[in-house]
């Protein structure tokens, strides 16, 4: 346990909320890619939540849907989001599963 | 004070005092039995 | 009045229908709105009571009722709701809210929905609004914060707003009770105002396809006022609560939806965010663009890997040093005063049974918890300013990746902080949790972060046997010791976790989802009413459970009285008829249970005299060396320094004694109320009755044996 306590999450642990089916937009798009792996500072627009029924509900309640904008104040751990004038952190498993394309600063 | 007098209010309080911790537990076996009959939003299950 | 009773029909379909109501019956409103906006301080203006408020969303956990007079003379029964993000809910908390509107709660539909929107969030909060609105209840919007959204340079034009929506909006600062009255003529008025309906638009295909959806919820019961919005939330979240007709339709719609492109899982999040996208461009004026870089540059900070996790522990730190530091002074203000009570009132009333009654049994019981007041209102001050700054949120999101790692959430945290002022509001806390096995393990632990009852137990202790010695910087071995005591229980909250985690409660723990709301500096004014609110239950449970725990404690311990030969000191015949006493005899019995703990009978009994509630532990001690010892004005600590075993003349109290008291304190889950809420919260029935013999068990287990490891490392080491 101690060792987990202290090894640095490398991937987002497989979690219920997998990047199962992207959607077709975002196979067109070669631009897009996971929300986590966006920067600190970046903006950019949903195209897929690819979360399980409840949390992604959940998600859209909260104004990560697709086609919203968010951007990326804090990516050291976890994602902190600015959305629709709200700041939301997420999970890394979370942030793994939404797909956006980057706009440019 | 006399003693009777005294011994009279020493038995009263403390008889006072008992019955409300007797009735405190019994109110709250009362309420765990309500609680047991309806449960409410559990976390075992879903909230209706 | 017609349209009122239309909407509660319509609405409550599920519900008793409503009889046509005197027009003396009371008004029946609910505040409903996103978490956080201010609905629990709405509330408080509007009803004069004293709900709590905090900066995060989940404060309000259950519904509370109040009500005020309008200015018709009628009555207006208001409730306070948890806050939600949808008429979707995802977390027993949220589920309240919209059992109510659903019908499906105890108590009727209300007649007014009051929707708190927050303005400096009003892009996110107006979501739920437009979904509220398509209820088809009369509504009022109660536009709160207004204040702080002026402050940030955002200029909200109600009128507009009134017109977009088709609905009263009152703009309120619910701090300062502006709005207030306006918002209660509002209310007054909404139920004779046409109700309002959907304000969005819908795309022909998408209306055709759930035309059949939302005909088949009519069929089922649905009122037609609600089935648009019915049908929407069926296309992501398929209900259970309807037949196969709706289901069948409902997988029809989805298809057509598809066949369309469109994607029904979305389709309610993209009409309804492109409608406020309109809105908000019509409405709000945004000159500086939604930019906050002060509440950025202290997020930096405060959230970063390992300066935000010094921070926190040094707030932590700080918090018990205050809580020893801070309170001494008023502590021995208090001390004092019960002293001199105890003396007048022996000198004024001469020797007796009922002399004793008083000084031994109720100013040394319940003066020996109240002495500690000082402590638990510091305690509760820094809770309340963690809570009203929006610290506990951010703490939260920290503390994530940790609670990870032994299966807890995120969310977990701020119950298991508040734990630390009292269990029964924190296990409540835990219906923020989404996933039962997440909030089970979560409730399972709560009781071990060290509560404000215990704070007695461990300032007596500590202040009697740990030596005051200054150890550097603001540091001193007092603080350090209690601060000690509070990790321990925390750490072992974890562990304890995780095990459960491993056997019981297996399974994926849900990914943190959570908004940290703006930072704020508390109010004074705020702060003060939740620490003397607070405060006063504990004086109240002083006064009242402890009161009475005491003054039959005192008569256990002093009778029946026995005669005791003559011709000894005055001291050894007290000792004497006290262990003659049923306390006494009852304590020789339990003695020899708790003799491998180094404890003795008077411990022992004090200990089991607590099982209701930890406080009754210091209050037993009190009347017990009250009773029995004879040095008068003494405090308790130097009669239990003085304390020597009547066999070998040791004393009974060393400093392992002492710690390994406070280490049965720190596990023990001596609180009825706990194991009452415990009970349900853990399921109800005889699950919950389970769960709550499973805590019990566990604790007391882990109390036992941590007294007794801390006995056989002190004597390996000579200090026994
Ligand atoms: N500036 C400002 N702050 C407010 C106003 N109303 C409430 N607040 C603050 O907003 C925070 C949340 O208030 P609550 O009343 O607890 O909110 P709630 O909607 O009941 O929250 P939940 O019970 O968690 O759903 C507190 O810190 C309040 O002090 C307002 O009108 N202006
Ligand atoms: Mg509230």
């Amino acid at each position: 346990m101690l060792r987990r306590l202290f090894s640095r999450p490398t991937a987002a642990p497989a979690g219920p909320c997998l990047n199962t089916a992207s959607s077709a937009v975002a196979e067109a798009c070669l631009e897009s890619c996971a929300l986590m792996a966006c920067t600190t500072g970046r903006r950019a627009v949903v195209v897929n939540v690819g979360c399980d029924g409840a949390e992604a509900c959940r998600l859209r309640a909260m104004g990560i849907y697709e086609g919203a904008r968010v951007s990326v104040v804090d990516s050291r751990n976890g994602l902190l989001l600015q959305v629709r004038g709200a700041r939301l952190a997420i999970g890394a498993a979370v942030a793994a599963a939404i797909t956006v394309i980057p706009l440019p600063n | 004070m006399s003693p009777v007098a005294q011994t009279v209010i020493v038995v009263l309080l403390v008889a006072g005092a008992a019955l409300y911790v007797a009735r405190k537990v019994w109110l709250s076996v009362a309420r765990a039995r309500r609680e047991r009959n309806a449960a409410g939003c559990g976390a075992d299950g879903c909230c209706k | 009045m017609g349209a009122a009773s239309d909407a509660a029909r319509a609405t409550g379909s599920i519900a008793v229908p409503p009889a046509p109501r005197a027009p003396a019956s009371p008004l029946r409103v609910a505040l409903v709105g996103n978490p956080n906006t201010g609905k629990s301080t709405l509330f408080n203006a509007l009803t004069g009571m004293r709900q709590r408020v905090g900066n995060f969303a989940g404060v309000t956990v259950e519904r509370v009722e109040g009500s005020y007079t309008g200015a018709d003379g009628r009555r207006v029964s208001v409730l306070d709701l948890p806050g939600a993000y949808s008429l979707d809910p995802h977390t027993p908390d949220e589920a309240i809210a919209l059992d109510l509107l659903a019908g499906r709660a105890d108590v009727p539909v209300p007649d007014v929905v009051v929707i708190v929107a927050d303005a400096l969030h009003l892009e996110r909060n107006l979501y739920l609004v437009s979904q509220l609105i398509e209820l088809g209840l009369p509504a009022v919007v109660a536009l709160n914060q207004i204040d702080a959204a002026t402050k940030r340079g955002l200029q909200v034009d109600v009128v507009e707003l009134i017109h977009e929506l088709g609905v009263t909006v009152v703009p309120t600062v619910a701090t300062k009770g502006e709005g207030i009255d306006r918002l209660r003529q509002a209310i007054a008025r909404a139920p004779d105002l046409p109700v309002p309906s959907r304000r969005m638009p819908v795309p022909r295909v998408a209306e055709q396809a759930l035309r059949p959806v939302e005909q088949a919820l009519v069929d089922d019961g649905v009122p037609p006022a609600a089935a648009g919005l019915e049908a929407l939330l069926h296309l992501t979240a398929p209900g259970t609560d309807h037949g196969p007709a709706v289901h069948a339709a409902v997988v029809a719609a989805r298809s057509q939806l598809l066949d369309a492109g469109l994607n029904p899982e979305s389709l309610e999040a993209e009409l309804r965010y492109g409608w406020i996208t309109g809105v908000m461009h019509r409405t709000v004026k945004d000159p500086d663009g939604q930019e906050h870089t002060t509440s950025d540059r202290v997020d930096r900070l405060l959230l970063h890997k390992v300066w935000g996790m010094l921070i926190f522990l040094a707030l932590m730190g700080i918090v018990f040093q205050a809580v020893f530091f801070w309170a001494a002074p008023m502590q021995e203000a208090v001390e004092s005063a019960l002293g001199w009570a105890g003396t007048q009132v022996g000198s004024a009333m001469g020797e007796g049974d009922l002399q004793s009654l008083i000084v031994d049994g109720v100013i040394a019981g319940v003066g020996g918890v109240l002495v500690f007041l000082p402590q638990i209102a510091i305690l509760f001050l820094f809770i309340g300013v963690l809570e009203d700054s929006g610290y506990m949120a951010r703490a939260a999101f920290l503390m994530d990746r940790y609670m990870r790692t032994v299966g807890l959430h995120g969310r977990s945290f701020i119950p298991l902080v508040s734990g630390f002022a009292c269990a029964v509001p924190a296990i409540m806390a835990t219906r923020t949790i989404e996933r039962p096995r997440d909030r089970l393990a979560t409730i399972m632990v709560v009781p071990l972060m060290s509560c404000s009852a215990r704070l007695p137990v461990y300032t007596l202790l500590i202040g009697a046997f740990v030596p005051a010695m200054h150890i550097g910087g603001f540091l001193d071995l007092h603080g350090l010791v209690l601060l000690g005591m509070y990790l321990l229980g925390t750490v072992s909250a974890l562990v304890v976790a995780f095990f459960f985690r491993r056997t019981l409660l297996r399974g994926q723990t849900q990914p943190l989802i959570l908004e940290l709301p703006p930072y704020r500096i508390p109010s004074p004014r705020a702060l003060a009413t939740t620490v003397f609110h607070r405060s006063s239950l504990f004086v109240r449970r002083a006064g009242t459970v402890i009161l009475a725990l005491s003054i039959v404690i005192w008569a256990l311990a002093t009778y029946p009285r026995s005669d005791v030969p003559d011709g000894i000191p005055d001291e050894a015949v007290q000792e004497m008829q006290l262990a003659n006493s049923f306390l006494g005899r009852a304590g020789h019995a339990i003695a020899p249970a708790v003799a491998p703990l180094g404890f003795d009978w008077k411990i022992g009994v004090s200990i089991v005299s607590s099982f209701a509630a930890r406080e009754v532990f210091v209050s037993a001690m009190g009347t017990i060396y009250g009773v029995g010892g004879s040095e008068d004005g003494a405090g308790l600590p130097e009669k239990l320094r003085a304390e020597r075993n009547p066999e070998t003349g040791a004393p009974v109290y060393t400093l392992a004694t002492a710690i390994g008291l406070m280490v049965f304190y720190v596990f023990a889950l001596m609180c009825m109320s706990t194991v009452a809420i415990s009970i349900r919260e853990a399921g109800g029935g005889w699950t919950g009755v389970r769960w709550a013999a499973v805590q019990f068990g566990y604790m007391l287990a882990l109390a036992y044996l941590g007294a007794w490891l801390v006995r056989i490392g002190a004597g390996a080491f000579g200090w026994a």
